[in-house]
């Protein structure tokens, strides 16, 4: 892994400007609601840093926490991203994040795993948000 | 003696071999899904029953019986009303079944399915070989098994499969298809272990192996088992197996005493497309070519985006594979074998991959079809086409999808029927909408020849360029019994903004009757919006689109939202969403979005696209001028064309 790979999850500056500028995506999610992101390369060999976006007093929070294994993850949705997204994203700013993340998914080069249950999820408040990304329609046959 | 189609169908139509058995011809009746008709508890239903009745009849050689879970506490089972085999209580329905695949002259197949990740539809988690997440959130948490459950989950299957073969089928089948158990244990995705069930492809494969055994073991070397394998999981660039492991498990597979492999593609899951219309007919034939290749001793079945018998017939005779393996284009048209055998292909109720059947399975919905209004009412004798009780003159007043549907439904029964339409074709707008269909435009064109065919082999008339209206219908009126509207729905043009340039209908561009720059607006996201706008971009034309709602493809079916805001990134059209029309000028078209943000798209073309009304003004007209009025399809509300066929024929086989 890569400085400049590490660094663009640990931008926090940068993907909480992204995440101002779509806030009404995340608006209906209920405090303690959260994403985390990972490079692929972590995801076997855990002991790295997650990129957290947390909903907290009504906004989205991007933080930074430890990734020890996906059982212990702590998060609703984790997004675990190969070094070709890792390093598109590292460029993005402002309201293309989403938008490049989707098409990154749809590619493959982004994987998700969803760690809660649909009802869950909705309860949550996460339905905008799965919208945006496509994820209620990943899937040939879906 | 011979049927036409039979020798020139040669191929497909010689009989084959599974085990010891000899079948009559080389189509397998293949069970890639569920129909959700049955009771949450796994009992088979009289419905299903009757469905079943109904693909026992279909001419196929080998007819696979749709997947049991074989479990009791229901962690194979994948959908809510999937059939169980876990007991002998369910065996009665199962006898039933196996008579009438054999009274058809048929290989009884059952499928035993345990969903694996998919599974444990009514429980709070699912198993898997190990704890990998879901990536839909449709499925259940995951739990890893331990090497006792793994004995017992072996133990089911046979147990399984000794029944199915207690209650009169001469195989079984298992499968990895798209996704479950096997696919789970095979796949280095889900496969995680650190024991001798995990790590190498060897050990990845033992399930596998350890299933095969004890379910010949259990029904002896003179019950077939097939078995399913992918060839491709589609999943390898999120670390799933390569398409090289594919085929070192499924030589594995040969090599363990099965009698048939059936070729699978993708999973559930997979980031790509594997079945749908946007995947060319014959696009996976060379996995199945591979599997021949590799394993020449046994015989291979494959159907995969495969629905042409006559593409079929040559992959046969080329030594692609031995048994076509088809079930939806057999949902669509359960008559398609026998129409092949008497060389009526032209016939054929086309599968139109549009996804309908799968996108309400995924939803907990059974399983219905397009094309075949029909599917899931076998048992209703509503549904039925019985002549009529009183034959009847009718006009039908348009030549759509609705209008073509009654009046071959209606002519069937015994009927005299007309149809009028003001166009210079039959199809309606289906016709403009698959010439801009990107998916696979054929698929309609099929349905639109369909259309044509069973219009000049039922001798219907049809008199087209022919608008009917009050003063014609004073005229002829004394002709008809009933007169059935399926005029269809238009761009309610008065609903579009007064504006500084003329607007286009959207009907109008895509039927060839209006002129489109090379700049254009289409207002309006739904399902014609963006068929016209993803066409117009192929075509050079830069374009975007306005859609008052927060999303695009309010009113595509479910399966296919995915597919078009895949495509509309691809082409890089831009959608604005949750915009309205301020206002309409010479040089574009202001919006203001829900933040009240206002922005000009410059065009020389707007087109409207929505919102759509229907064509009911002659309906009303013609009330009291003929005994007998209906509306049907579009003109009754705008919809789609699912709506539209199932109108007609619903109507058709009633009146």
């Amino acid at each position: 892994m890569t400085t400049a790979l590490i660094d663009a999850l640990s931008d926090l500056d940068t993907w909480q400007a992204a995440l101002d500028s779509q806030q009404a995506v995340f608006a209906a999610m209920l405090p303690g609601a959260s994403i985390g992101i990972i490079p692929k390369r972590d995801l076997q060999a855990p002991g790295g840093k997650m990129l957290v976006w947390e909903a907290q007093q009504g906004r989205i929070v991007a933080e930074e926490r430890g990734f020890s294994g996906i059982r212990s993850v702590g998060v609703d949705l984790l997004f675990v991203a190969d070094d070709e997204a890792i390093e598109a994203l590292r460029t993005l700013k402002g309201s293309g994040a989403l938008e490049e993340m989707k098409e990154f998914i749809r590619q493959g080069n982004i994987l998700f795993y969803v760690l809660k249950t649909k009802d869950d999820l909705t309860d949550l408040g996460f339905e905008e948000f799965l919208e945006a990304l496509g994820l209620a329609f990943a899937g040939p046959c879906r | 003696m011979t049927k036409p189609g039979e020798k020139k169908l040669a191929h497909l139509f010689q009989p084959g071999k599974i085990g010891k058995f000899t079948t009559k011809n080389r189509v397998k009746y293949g069970a890639c899904c569920v129909s959700n008709y049955n009771t949450r508890d796994g009992f088979i239903t009289e419905r299903e029953l009757a469905r079943t009745k109904v693909i026992a009849g279909t001419g196929c050689g080998i007819i696979t019986n749709q997947g049991a879970y074989p479990d009791p506490k229901g962690e194979g089972k994948a959908y809510f009303r999937q059939i169980a085999l876990f007991d002998d209580k369910f065996l009665p329905q199962f006898e039933k079944i196996a008579g009438y695949i054999h009274d058809n002259g048929g290989v009884a197949i059952q499928q035993i399915l345990h969903a694996g990740r998919y599974g444990g539809i009514d429980l709070g988690y699912c198993i898997q070989p190990s704890v990998v997440p879901q990536t839909l959130p449709h499925f259940r948490p995951p739990r890893e098994v331990s090497k006792e459950e793994i004995r017992q989950i072996v133990k089911e299957h046979a147990e399984a499969a000794k029944r199915a073969v207690i209650a009169g089928f001469d195989g079984v089948e298992i499968t990895s298809f798209m996704g479950y158990l096997l696919a789970n244990f095979n796949s280095r995705f889900t496969n995680q272990r650190s024991d001798e069930y995990g790590g190498s492809v060897e050990n990845r494969g033992r399930f596998m192996r350890e299933l095969i055994y004890e379910i010949k073991n259990a029904v002896g070397d003179e019950h077939p088992l097939i078995v399913r394998l992918n060839g491709a999981e589609l999943m390898d660039r999120w670390g799933g197996n390569s398409e090289d492991e594919c085929f070192e498990l499924m030589e594995m597979a040969g090599k363990s005493g099965l009698d048939m492999i059936s070729v699978t593609v993708g999973w559930q899951e997979a980031p790509v497309s594997s079945i749908g219309r946007d995947v060319p007919p014959g696009h996976w034939n060379r996995l199945a070519a591979r599997a021949k290749k590799l394993l020449p001793d046994i015989p291979i079945a494959f159907g995969v985006r495969l629905p042409d018998p006559v593409m079929a017939n040559e992959c046969i005779e080329k030594g692609d594979f031995d048994f076509w393996e088809v079930c939806r284009p057999l949902l669509a048209d359960p008559e398609l074998v026998h129409k092949a055998a008497e060389d009526r292909l032209d016939e054929v109720r086309p599968c139109l991959g549009d996804m309908l059947c799968l996108s309400r399975l995924f939803r907990d919905l059974p399983y219905l079809c397009t094309c075949n209004p029909a599917l899931g009412h076998e048992v209703e004798p509503e549904y039925h086409i019985k002549p009529a009780a009183v034959q009847k003159n009718i006009m039908v007043i348009g030549a759509g999808p609705a209008g073509m549907e009654f009046a071959i439904n209606a002519v069937k029964r015994g009927h005299r029927v007309t149809i009028f339409d003001k166009g210079d074709r039959l199809g309606g707008n289906l016709a403009s909408y698959a010439a801009h269909d990107l998916a696979n435009p054929e698929d309609l064109q099929k349905l639109l020849a369909q259309y044509k065919t069973m219009q000049e082999k039922l001798g219907i008339e049809v008199q087209l360029n022919t608008e009917v209206n009050p003063k014609l219908m004073r005229s002829i009126l004394h002709k008809y019994d009933v007169a059935v509207v399926a005029t269809g729905a238009r761009i309610d043009m008065e609903a579009v903004p007064a504006a500084g340039q003329e607007v286009i209908s959207a009907l109008d561009a895509a039927g060839g009757k209006a002129h489109t720059g090379n700049k254009v607006v289409v207002l309006g996201g739904g399902k014609i919006g963006l068929v016209l706008a993803e066409f117009l971009k192929t075509q050079g034309v830069d374009v975007s689109i306005v859609e008052t709602a927060k999303r695009v493809g309010e009113d595509v079916i479910p399966s296919w939202k995915w597919r078009h805001t895949s495509w509309l990134s691809g082409l890089k059209i831009p959608a604005h969403t949750g915009s309205r029309v301020q206002r309409i000028e010479a040089a574009g078209v202001a919006v203001i979005n829900e933040k009240g943000e206002e922005n000009f798209l410059a065009a020389d073309t707007v087109i409207a696209a929505a919102p759509r009304k229907s064509n009911q003004e002659l309906a009303r007209e013609l009330e009291f001028m003929v005994d007998e009025l209906h509306i049907i399809g579009d003109a009754a509300s705008p919809r789609g064309l699912y709506q539209a066929i199932h109108d007609g024929y619903r109507l058709g086989v009633r009146i």
